[in-house]
């Protein structure tokens, strides 16, 4: 019971930090991120075999620069051409593409951090922000969780295949485990408080109703 | 038929979104003359209920079965004519609380928050009267008993039976106050 609610407040810490991310950063940067990281992984799965060629074809031509095709007898190039093998096979095609995808995240990181006028205005740190900073914490857990998985579990580790840990993760998955944790969490929580139920409920009533008030008051100030 | 959480449970949820649409700013006045009604009557309860019975006898002839029906049904009018009161805001002039409400997301699930808040007092002060008086309503075909294991667990959990004296409803009635006075 005890690690259940260890397991929630760290997803709610993990959660609270991107969050506090997103605020830090404002809406616009953040929403930025988000958008660029989620398309990006989308359309390098759905057409990441773009790339792949692309990548193949940057190797075939060095090979074809490095074995003289460039010179007055390319022959020998064109053998060497025939005969090198492809930089992006089928099996390390997911691990490229996500190289891609890292090198994007990190070009729209780099970009978002600039003062563009577009990225500079309206640029608050409100609750869109830290909206946009959760749901980038979610997707990256998707992404990024399963391999860090290999640190724990490294390849070899019995009854554990890595490799399949990593390809059947997607952000739906994420999303089942993390209500399940948050339900589990909570229920157990719950149980661990009710013999104190009334007071819990009350203070967290109260609580809830001082938060609101006490945003009105900062309004009626500002007036 | 639906077990009896499911109608009252569909009440607060309809309360929430009342909440949603009428903003934080505005329900909270509403939770604080909601939190009086409920302390009043459930302080006043024994003495009303003896009132009630009385009078039903006398002007109503009401006796028997029927004194329950009478009860749960004087009870849910008085506080539902309350609830519509510090909604419409005539009767008794509760101000709102004024202030600017936050924007779109934190004041929206603010507002939500306190229409389920509020969802859940009325609601529950609403099945706390059918429950308290044995569940007259059923010889309509409305309500359906036994009570699920769930039905039971909340019914412990409504407004009158959550502590054993209403005067600890009176602690978010203070520090609503509070706000309300500092302007």
């Amino acid at each position: 019971m005890n690690q259940s609610i260890e397991v929630l407040v760290t997803f709610l810490l993990y959660l609270a930090f991107f969050g506090w991310i997103g605020w830090l950063r404002g809406r616009r940067r953040t929403g930025f991120v988000l958008a660029v990281a989620l398309s990006s992984w989308l359309l390098l799965q759905e057409q990441g075999d773009i790339f792949v060629r692309i990548a193949n074809l940057g190797k075939k031509f060095l090979v074809f620069i490095q074995s003289g095709g460039l010179s007055a007898d390319p022959d020998p190039a064109f053998t060497a051409l025939r005969d090198a093998p492809p930089l992006v096979t089928t099996e390390n095609r997911p691990g490229f593409v996500f190289l891609v995808w890292v090198l994007i995240l990190v070009l729209t990181y780099i970009i978002s951090n600039q003062n563009y006028k577009w990225l500079t205005t309206n640029n608050k740190s409100d609750g869109w922000a830290v909206l946009w900073g959760i749901l980038s914490g979610f997707f990256f857990a998707s992404v990024l969780l399963p391999r860090l998985v290999a640190i724990l579990l490294p390849a070899g580790t019995p009854g554990i295949d890595t490799t399949e840990v990593i390809q059947s993760a997607n952000l739906f998955r994420i999303l089942g485990g993390s209500l399940a944790v948050v339900r589990e969490g909570f229920s157990n929580l719950w149980t661990l408080i009710e013999p104190q139920a009334p007071l819990a409920i009350l203070l967290f009533l109260t609580l809830l109703l001082v938060i609101a008030a006490s945003t009105l008051q900062g309004a009626k100030k500002a007036k | 038929m639906k077990p009896v959480e499911a109608v009252y449970v569909t009440i607060a949820i309809i309360f929430a979104f009342i909440g949603v649409a009428r903003t934080y700013a505005r329900e909270l006045g509403n939770t604080l003359v909601i939190l009086v009604a409920i302390f009043l009557l459930t302080l006043l309860e024994a003495r009303a209920i003896e009132y009630l019975t009385l009078g039903g006898e006398r002007i109503f002839d009401v006796a028997g079965d029927a004194t329950n029906l009478f009860l749960s049904l004087s009870f849910t009018i008085l506080f539902v004519s309350i609830v519509f009161a510090s909604y419409s805001g005539r009767t008794f002039g509760m101000p709102s609380f004024g202030g600017r409400p936050l924007g779109p997301p934190e004041g929206t699930l603010l507002s939500l928050a306190i229409g389920l808040i509020n969802g859940y007092l009325v609601a529950g002060t609403l099945w706390y009267y059918q429950d308290r008086f044995g569940y007259p309503f059923q010889r309509f075909g409305w309500i359906t008993l036994p009570l699920t294991p769930t039905g039971a667990e909340i019914v412990a959990l409504l407004p009158q039976r959550l502590f054993d004296s209403p005067i600890y409803w009176m602690v978010p009635v203070a520090v609503l106050i509070v706000f309300l006075v500092r302007g």
